[in-house]
């Protein structure tokens, strides 16, 4: 098995669309992410998080375009490929009437690679009752039994829809607990989505912004962080901006002040900027991940 | 694999519940009455088979209508399609049910036919024969048709619906066609009209249940 | 120890600050070793990945060395960087201070003037204390 895969990404999307109507969700949505890595897909509700990923586990026929998992086609192995990947998906609808230790040994048959150790580990970790109805468990139980049931057969490449939505603080801390305990495994690739940014930035090596079912950005975080700067800068009287520095991904004029975010910013692109606009004052700011995901958006909205 | 039968076997258990008591009542009934009233055995019995046939085949409806339809409808469908079972497999377990029904159904009332009948003198043709086969047909129509649209929909009550009505609107349009072509009931007794329409019925059963069947095993979606 | 997901400073910088204050601290003393990958992982919340990154940060420095199978431990040299830790803390600081002044657009002298005028309120301020 992992000799087929060997120096293959853990997922390959080439071409990845899918059309609602008129709408597209995903538009040519192509994507690598190498084994090993946590990948985080941030982007604004509607951005066609949930629909990527429901194409990447052969639950959406997409449109057009290829999706590829460790190394098998979505499509055409869907079922081997479930057996190594572990699914979270954005809404839970677990039997209502089973009891949990149904559902895991309903679980524990269907996957070939399950692990009771792991199992019994998560069961401990998230103080479920094994004998409790799924439809007497709270949101954040319930939450944390998909998260058991997807991780509990060692999966290759755990995949994860929006799972903290709606999780009260301690149970969102005690769910990261079991997606982290999954991520300290070696060989494992992991591949979230969310909007809390904070998660992001603690879990993820790689991040991916997508915006109306568009990929904007793809890079590691921290190259991320390090390379989109703000620059804020006071005009001269009567002075507009004249010229955007390369790479600006959005840029706000408020009376005097101008400020513009820069992505791959270097101290030339500063000077240039110097230059080529009547300036007086400039200011470079770091930026945290919730600006820099908040510039491109915006930037893309405007038009930029 | 048998952890999916029983999952089956749980989300059609009231419906199984429900087929019994239809399957079984009719006849209890009979037997407390024909003990009160024992001359009123054959009537007493008609009437239960009569009964328990009729309505037996509307469960099959119900099975083949919930049975794809009915977890796509709460969901759950989502929730199978994580995990690594091949629609065949779903397949297999969601028809083990249906046929099982239909042949307890079957046992049951011919047996209590034959009990029935045991002591009657054995005539050259019984008229119950091809009211059987005709029962049985429709029985079959409202399974195959109701488990087409139970693998192209999303709600087991309106799947159900379909198989039960479909049927009837079939056999009125035949009936405009028997009226428009001029001909009348006798053409009925004859017995060719009867099995043609038979076959129709047949064929319908047919192409519902194979087309539905293909259609399932080629979705993505769950 | 914790680290600050909203801070632009990268987390594994953060995770070794973490940790090179500690053993500033004294709380991780020479010969001590160091908390796993996972270990520390799981209680910062964070990937191990970057984990591995600051201890290599540290590696690097000579505050630490690994031992095969064993896992991280604080080196002797430590015990001497407790003084000069805080030094570096305040030379990272002005660093990023000058930084800022030199993209404001202040010449070294007018930075010096600034430097000039803290130090010496600092010193009116302990004069006026004592």
């Amino acid at each position: 098995m992992n000799a087929e895969t060997n120096g293959q990404p853990a997922i390959h999307l080439s071409g990845l669309s899918k059309r609602f109507g008129r709408t597209w969700a995903v538009d040519d949505l192509s994507l690598e992410v190498p084994r090993g890595s946590t990948f985080g897909l941030i982007g604004p509700n509607g951005a066609g998080k949930t629909t990527t990923i429901k194409m990447l586990m052969g639950v959406l026929r997409p449109t057009a375009g290829r999706a590829e998992a460790l190394g098998l086609d979505v499509l055409e192995e869907p079922v081997q490929l479930k057996q190594r990947v572990g699914y979270v998906p954005e809404s839970h609808h677990i039997y209502r009437w089973m009891r949990v230790e149904q559902v895991i040994g309903f679980c524990r048959a269907a996957f070939e690679s399950w692990n009771d150790q792991t199992c019994q580990e998560m069961l401990d970790l998230f103080a479920l009752d094994p004998r409790k109805k799924v439809k007497h468990l709270s949101k954040g139980m319930l939450v944390k039994l998909s998260l058991l049931v997807a991780v509990s057969h060692d999966p290759e490449l755990p995949v994860l829809d929006e799972p903290m939505a709606g999780l009260d603080p301690l149970a969102r801390e005690e769910f990261l607990d079991g997606v982290l305990r999954t991520i300290c495994e070696r060989g494992r690739t992991v591949l979230f989505s969310t909007h809390t940014l904070d998660d992001v930035r603690r879990l993820a090596d790689t991040v991916g912004i997508l915006y109306e079912g568009r990929l904007l950005v793809h890079r590691n975080i921290e190259e991320l962080l390090a390379g989109t700067k703000r620059v804020r800068t006071t005009l001269r009287d009567g002075a507009a901006p004249e010229h955007l520095p390369d790479g600006t991904i959005w840029q706000r004029v408020e009376g005097r002040e101008w400020s513009v975010t820069v992505s791959d910013f270097s101290p030339e692109k500063l000077q240039a900027l110097r230059e080529e606009n009547a300036v007086d004052h400039v200011e470079v700011i770091d930026l945290g991940l919730e600006d820099v995901f908040k510039d491109f958006v915006k930037g893309k909205r405007a038009g930029l | 694999m048998s952890w999916l039968i029983w999952k089956e076997y749980r989300v059609q258990r009231l419906i199984l519940i429900f087929g019994a008591i239809v399957l079984l009542a009719p006849h209890v009934t009979a037997l407390a009455l024909t003990l009160r009233w024992p001359d009123l055995q054959r009537n007493c019995f008609d009437g239960s088979l009569y009964f328990s046939l009729m309505f037996s085949q509307v469960v099959l409806a119900l099975l083949g209508g919930n049975a794809i339809a009915g977890e796509r409808a709460d969901r759950s469908a989502e929730f199978l399609a994580c995990l690594p079972f091949s629609r065949r497999q779903h397949l297999a377990s969601k028809l083990i049910f249906s046929p099982l029904a239909a042949t307890i159904i079957w046992v049951v009332n011919l047996s209590v036919l034959c009990l029935v009948r045991s002591g009657a003198p054995s005539a050259q043709h019984h008229p119950e024969t091809d009211w059987c086969v005709c029962v049985a047909i429709m029985g079959l129509t409202f399974f195959c048709v109701s488990w087409c649209a139970s693998c192209l929909l999303e709600s087991g009550v309106f799947s159900i619906a379909i198989g039960l009505v479909t049927p009837w609107v079939i056999g009125m349009g035949i009936g405009l066609v028997f009226w428009w072509l001029d001909l009348s009931a006798d053409t009925l007794d004859d017995g060719i009209a009867g099995s043609w329409i038979l076959g129709i019925y047949l064929v319908l059963s047919l192409v519902c249940f194979l087309s539905g069947t293909a259609y399932y095993l080629r979705r993505v979606e769950p | 120890m914790r680290i600050d997901p909203r801070s632009h400073v990268p987390i594994y910088l953060q995770i070794a600050e973490a940790v090179r204050s500690a053993i500033a601290a004294g709380v991780y003393r020479p010969g001590e070793s160091l908390p796993s990958l996972r270990a520390l992982a799981l209680e910062l919340h964070v990937n191990p990945n970057t984990v591995q990154r600051a201890y290599d940060a540290l590696d690097r420095e000579g505050l630490v060395y690994s031992q095969r199978g064993k896992g991280l431990f604080v080196a002797k040299e430590a015990a001497a960087f407790a003084q000069t830790h805080a030094q570096q803390v305040v030379r990272g600081k002005l660093d990023e201070a000058i930084a800022a002044a030199a993209t404001a657009g202040m010449s070294a002298q007018q930075i010096q003037a600034v430097f000039a005028a803290a130090v010496e309120g600092l010193t009116k301020m302990e004069d006026h204390r004592s």
